[in-house]
């Protein structure tokens, strides 16, 4: 493999993705081609393009959620470099534990479960003790002014954008080396737009090295230090 | 795999079974590793139960092996294993949940008689210890504490499901079998019960197989997917690779076949 230097965190090599659907015939659909980028700690690199450019899927592969149809992925876990692309699921559960988190565009309710639990888990999961999980989950519910009286309330009924930030808040609990983030403020006002702001370039102060998707202009010029053009990366189909 | 990492909980290879000449199981190989919750999706007549069967020791296999880890660290070959051994096995380090409550349970016995029977089994003698033990069971899996001598006759279908898990992890076993252990129960009923599944199996880092046909418990519940089709595994995985991005075509068909809510 190809010397890296110590601050790269993520690599991305001729990475490429098309769907094939068997109820449709087996209809190919290309995604994407040769997508190449590397994030080093504490950058912040924002995908960006038209919609349907590929993006989303280009993060779900980089969180192993989609099943890359070519290329590498490597990740900085520890002490190794693992590629998501081939690692056996087990060894992406450790990597999703212990290195790389996601913030999708909405909460996946589990039922019963208080939002401040929820946003404790990944980091119960990651080893951090019970009360100190705990501390770390109410400091960002606090910050992303999510009602106290709400904390030990299941999700379930709360508004969209309050789902959204117990959301946000269960990404960033993790306090992961890497977070991918799939349009994180879409459904925010302003000032938990600019709470979100904040805890990015906190995390980013701290070496985590961010992938996103803004399509919030302000947003993206404030936290990106890169945009890479997804569409440059399109399938090209021959005439 | 690195000589650091511990040898698998569970380890099938090339299991198949027939029944008359129809095979139900055609050459499955699987592992399971210590905390892993594997799920077994398909649906009726796929292979998914029979292979469940097979994994616990309920069935004997036509061919292939399955190999245990001791609590000595020292994997066991389980057709090689004396009878009394394996039962004893099943007794403690396993448990087995049941989606019919009333095959796990003895329902002319007591709540607290069907969970300190498994204790009794591990060598536990002291009626007084038995019973304490047995009324914080009924309490983790929230059954009021002043129901334990009533008989699961006397119980609803969700706690006797629920009462059916304590007697199972009473003895801290390692690994659980799951029949479609939501099965047949309302949806509400259901969420609590997946909620506490979920729950004890992160606290006590169980191993798990889970046998359902209902793609929202695997996902909820599962780390990997195995999914079976005629008795043959078609596919398998990370549970939210398998389910967002499924790859063989009646994957596609299952996943594609789920009402959203």
């Amino acid at each position: 493999m190809s010397y890296l230097p110590n601050r790269v965190a993520l690599v991305v090599e001729d990475l490429g993705k098309s769907f094939t659907l068997h109820m449709h015939g087996g209809a190919r659909l290309p995604v994407v081609a040769n997508v190449g980028f590397a994030v080093q700690a504490g950058e912040c690199v924002v995908l960006g393009g038209p919609s349907g450019a590929g993006k989303s899927s280009i993060l779900k592969m980089l969180y192993g959620n989609y099943l890359a149809g070519s290329g590498h992925i490597r990740v900085r876990h520890g002490a190794d470099m693992v590629d998501i692309v081939d690692a056996e699921p087990r060894m992406v559960l450790d990597v999703r534990r212990r290195t790389l988190g996601y913030v999708s565009q909405f909460l996946r309710v589990i039922p019963r479960v208080p939002a401040i639990e929820i946003v404790a888990e990944p980091a119960l999961a990651a080893g951090v003790a019970h009360d100190v999980a705990h501390e770390r989950a109410a400091g960002l519910l606090a910050a992303l002014n999510l009602p106290e009286r709400l904390w030990k309330l299941p999700p379930a009924t709360f508004s969209g954008g309050e789902q959204q930030r117990v959301n946000i808040a269960r990404g960033f609990a993790g306090e992961h080396t890497i977070l991918i983030l799939d349009e994180p403020t879409a459904s925010l006002d302003a000032a938990n737009r600019e709470a979100v702001i904040g805890l990015i370039a906190a995390r980013k102060a701290a070496g985590t090295a961010f992938v996103g998707i803004f399509h919030d202009e302000d947003v993206r010029t404030r936290v990106a230090d890169r945009i890479i053009d997804v569409s440059a990366f399109a399938v090209q189909v021959a005439a | 795999m690195n000589a650091n990492t511990p040898a698998p909980l569970l380890e099938a290879r090339s299991l198949s079974k027939s029944y008359g000449g129809r095979p139900a199981c055609r050459q499955v190989s699987l592992s399971l590793d210590a905390g892993e919750v594997l799920a077994i999706v398909g649906e009726s007549g796929s292979g998914k139960s029979t292979l469940l069967n097979l994994l616990s020791g309920r069935l004997v296999p036509d061919t292939g092996s399955i190999r245990y880890r001791m609590r000595d660290g020292v994997a066991r070959d389980l057709a090689r294993m004396p009878e009394a051994e394996r039962r004893l096995l099943a007794r403690t380090d396993w448990g087995f949940v049941h989606q019919d409550a009333a095959l796990g349970l003895r329902m002319n016995v007591s709540a607290g008689g069907n969970i300190g029977e498994r204790l009794m089994a591990v060598g536990g003698r002291h009626y007084g210890d038995i019973r304490a033990t047995a009324a914080n069971w009924l309490t983790r899996v929230e059954i009021a504490v002043d129901r334990i001598d009533d008989k699961p006759t006397a119980y609803s279908g969700g706690m006797r499901q629920r009462l059916q898990i304590a007697r199972n992890l009473v003895t801290s076993p390692r690994l659980v079998f799951m029949d479609e252990p939501t099965g047949g129960l309302d949806v509400s009923v259901q969420a609590r019960l997946l909620d506490l599944i979920r729950g004890l199996v992160a606290d006590l880092g169980l191993a798990v197989v889970l046998v359902t046909h209902d793609l929202a418990v695997a996902r909820l519940l599962s780390h990997r997917i195995i999914v079976m089709k005629e008795g043959h595994v078609i596919e398998s995985g990370l549970t939210d690779r398998v389910l967002d991005d499924p790859q063989a075509p009646y994957t596609q068909l299952l996943v594609s076949s789920v009402l959203a809510a």
